[in-house]
């Protein structure tokens, strides 16, 4: 369970804060943490399946170019 | 020739690389894996046949996401307010994927998340997540690095606000009284 953080880190609310300082405490290491959560998730197959499709159409493109020269 | 092709095999693995961290944003700013993933798919289609216009060099991950978030906000344009989240499928989806963290606490952050406006979500995504500049996510966002700034600042207060009044959840009788509650609080 994750206890709240703000005990160690009290909200800063300094409106020019550098990110180091203000976005240390209890909601920016939540939110980092679900978006860490969501990037360990992997990439899903048919985004890989794509970028092979657009790899290849564009070798066979390149490849089909070289012929006629 | 033969650089063209070192040239794209390079494009590719930066490509691939940043492919965790953009779709993890695209999930932030939709709020839905579906439309995510067509996010997704739409910025890597647009992406790559623009990459000649990509200077070699400069920050990819910004490019790319700022790709992305113009798909994202010209398909809302596009389709109207219905499919900016129709009461709470933001949070209910993010909830149900078998593969999201199941605690109370981080259930009760993704619904304050969600209430927020959605230039105040991208702004602190962009800083608090991933990892940009505020110049840099002032870039992305085209606007001022004083209102990616004061978004932030809004979003973050905004969020204490919800999870301070969300901790009655642990000690009230269910999440629906508690919203009405809630609403009365705010209302």
């Amino acid at each position: 369970m994750i206890k709240s953080t703000s005990d160690n880190s009290p909200p800063v609310r300094v409106p020019n804060a550098a990110p180091g300082e203000a976005l240390h405490d209890g909601i920016a290491l939540r939110l980092r943490e679900l978006y860490s959560d969501l990037e360990n998730e992997g990439i899903p197959d048919n985004l890989l399946h794509l970028l092979e499709k657009l790899d290849e159409a564009e070798r066979s493109q390149t490849r089909s170019l070289k012929t006629e020269d | 020739m033969a650089e063209t092709e070192s040239q794209r095999l390079q494009f590719k693995q930066d490509l691939l690389k940043t492919l965790p961290s953009l779709r993890a944003f695209a999930i932030s700013l939709s709020g839905t894996y579906d439309r995510a993933d067509d996010l997704v798919q739409e910025a890597v289609v647009r992406a790559w046949s623009r990459q000649d216009s990509f200077e070699v060099g400069t920050n990819m991950k910004a490019w790319l996401f700022t790709i992305l978030r113009n798909e994202f906000y010209s398909q809302m344009r596009k389709r109207g307010r219905e499919i900016s989240d129709a009461e709470g499928t933001y949070t209910a989806q993010l909830a149900v994927h078998p593969n999201q963290i199941g605690s109370l606490d981080m259930r009760d952050f993704t619904a304050a998340l969600s209430k927020l406006a959605e230039d105040q979500r991208e702004a602190i995504v962009l800083v608090c997540a991933s990892g940009f500049s505020y110049e840099e996510a002032a870039n992305i966002c085209g606007c001022a690095v004083g209102t990616i700034k004061s978004r932030i600042n809004r979003a973050r207060g905004r969020l204490q606000e919800l999870l301070s009044i969300d901790g009655e959840n642990d000690y009230g009788p269910d999440a629906h009284v508690a919203a009405v509650l809630k609403h009365t609080v705010s209302a």
